[in-house]
């Protein structure tokens, strides 16, 4: 596909790709690597209200049978995906409201990767003793908090809430030093909030810049945690899995797997999935649930990984 | 189609022994464990991962007004997916996520279960599970406003829930529905749960023995659950709570609740608390 894009606009870096954009993402460092055509381009422009020849829709997505996508927020904005590599956009917000990029980066992102065949995961990525390990989960169970709690021990982020994963290098590629954080994990790790995430509106959610803590070239993925809180005493703080056990993690770890399903198609994402729980051990790991106990949790959690790791 | 049957009650009215009841009734009325009686198309409506799976969206990153709005096509999402009659739990109010939109469509649902208790045994076991003091409690239950979950400060497993005040939540399950709703009195499965399964295995489809009946009823008698948390804890407690399987019974506020308590939350619910016979 051609991009047309003003060469003066600046790159950024997003995964590895060189992303060219006329919408500011202050989340994004700027673009380092060598000359190569824009791999994403995102602009403004129109966005159609429907898609044809749907095969999935949603009150927010919709994926037509050409693999392109949709995504719209009613008070945010909409956004048209396509090929893997271009992002249509219109907001309904001022530039520098948050609301943008933290879509954007999101959902939109996450359809994007399944275009490209790259795969998400809902995982947070903290680099610990030189090994990338994502931190995998549903919403809430805690993924953000305990990333912040290592890097607190100087340990480096590589990705928050989505992880990219480029499964035929086995490779975690960086995201960008902008955590999510909920204002009493902020009050617990003693952070600095950034914006408010979703601007005129009452959630106590902040943007936290971890710029210092970043780990901006791709690591192997040397395992999976996939992270439950600690509701009964006496469990193990690490279980290895491995088998359907470790397939059956991986597939619910997958950023937006029915959009993924849709666009790539479910053979292609069992397919991915499949080599990931063969390739990368999987782990149940159990966090102790509330503040008291996690800086010491963050704190043995390295020596634990030595132990079950090669 | 196969469709959704909700198990729907304000909180702390019974639901948890409903739920371990009917796993115990799916399996012939075998011993239940507390902390594995999940099975895999058991969960409660309210969870975040099945909602964002179904949307393509982080409902962390969203407004509870834009949450519930969503939910009913979440809902229709969900239930395409499903391979058998699906028993979910649900404590939020019978609430229209949009004028004429049922946050639980009538046309996935085959019927529901309503459970019901006194709400002064409410306040004391609220109070108990949610770790505030019964004043607390009484002013909660008496809230339109009130809601489970809510997003505010922190991450929540869970989608905000309204439950709107414990009489608006009554009346809505009692009265709105759209599908069948056998009301069940907490009251009532203490001295008869062997008669309301019966019923309910009626409108689920669940063929059942009266062996398997009584097997159900044995296998969650309060002692057996509670002793089944002193030993092993029960992953459902709230971190709040000193246990989930407190004390059971009816009328334990007596015991509780000063006059002036219990008098305000008969001024509170007088209306709701005559129709169901509790005053």
């Amino acid at each position: 596909m051609e991009l047309n894009v003003a060469s003066s606009v600046a790159g950024l870096c997003l995964c590895g790709l060189r992303v060219v954009s006329d919408f500011p993402l202050p989340e994004l460092p700027p673009w380092v690597g060598d000359d190569r055509p824009a791999d994403m381009v995102i602009r403004r422009g129109k966005v159609p209200s429907a898609l044809p020849d749907l095969v999935r829709q949603t009150p927010f997505a919709q994926f037509a049978a050409d693999g392109t996508a949709r995504f719209e927020i009613a008070d945010v904005g909409a956004f048209l995906i396509r090929g893997g590599c271009e992002v249509v956009l219109a907001p309904r917000l001022p530039d520098d409201a948050p609301d943008i990029g933290l879509f954007l980066l999101g959902s939109v992102f996450g359809f994007l990767c399944h275009q490209r065949g790259l795969l998400p995961l809902h995982a947070s990525c903290v680099e610990v003793d030189g090994r990338a390990i994502a931190f995998a989960g549903p919403s809430g169970v805690g993924k953000s908090t305990l990333a912040a709690a290592l890097l607190a021990q100087g340990w480096r982020l590589l990705s928050d809430d989505v992880t990219v994963v480029d499964l035929g290098r086995a490779l975690v590629l960086p995201s960008f030093p902008r955590q999510k954080l909920w204002q009493d994990s902020l009050e617990a790790l003693a952070l600095s909030p950034g914006r408010r995430l979703r601007s005129g509106m009452t959630m106590e959610k902040f943007e936290v810049w971890q710029e210092a803590g970043f780990r901006d070239h791709p690591l192997k993925l040397a395992a999976v945690c996939h992270v439950v809180e600690e509701r009964l005493s006496g469990r193990p703080p690490l279980t290895r899995h491995g088998g359907l056990a470790a397939l059956a993690l991986v597939r619910s770890a997958i950023y937006r797997r029915a959009a993924g399903e849709a666009l790539a198609g479910g053979d292609g994402i069992f397919t991915a999935a499949a080599a990931l729980a063969a390739n990368v051990p999987q782990f149940g790991l159990c966090r102790p649930m509330g503040f008291d106990r996690l800086a010491g949790f963050a704190e043995a959690l390295p020596g634990l990984l030595r132990e079950r790791l090669p | 189609m196969t469709r959704f049957f909700w198990l729907a009650s304000y909180p702390k009215s019974g639901n948890t022994w409903m739920r371990l009841a009917l796993s115990s009734l799916r399996s012939g009325g075998g011993a239940v464990d507390i902390n594995r009686f999940r099975v895999a198309d058991e969960t409660i409506a309210a969870d975040r991962g099945a909602f964002d799976l179904a949307l393509d969206v982080e409902s962390s990153d969203l407004s509870e007004a834009e949450i519930l709005a969503a939910r009913p096509a979440a809902f229709r999402a969900m239930a395409a997916e499903l391979r058998t009659t699906a028993i979910w739990k649900v404590h939020e109010a019978y609430l229209e996520a949009a004028p004429g939109q049922p946050l639980f469509p009538p046309d996935i649902t085959l019927g529901a279960v309503y459970m019901v208790r006194d709400p002064r045994d409410v306040v004391v076991s609220l109070s108990h599970h949610a770790g505030i003091c019964i004043d607390q409690a009484i002013a909660d239950m008496a809230s339109s406003a009130h809601r489970l979950s809510g997003q505010r400060r922190r991450a929540q497993p869970q989608l905000p829930q309204p439950v709107l005040d414990w009489s608006g939540h009554v009346e809505s399950w009692l009265d709105r529905p759209a599908f069948p709703v056998i009301p069940v009195r907490y009251e009532d499965m203490l001295t008869g749960l062997s008669g309301i399964l019966t019923r309910i295995a009626a409108a689920i489809g669940l063929t059942v023995t009266a062996a398997a009946i009584e097997g159900a009823v044995a296998a969650t008698r309060f002692d057996t659950l509670r002793h089944q948390e002193a030993e092993r804890g029960f992953v459902e407690k709230s971190p709040k709570a000193a246990v989930f399987f407190r004390r059971g019974g009816a009328g334990g506020w007596r015991d509780i609740l000063t006059e002036a308590q219990a008098e305000r939350i008969c001024t509170d619910h007088g209306r709701v608390m005559t129709r169901l016979g509790y005053l």
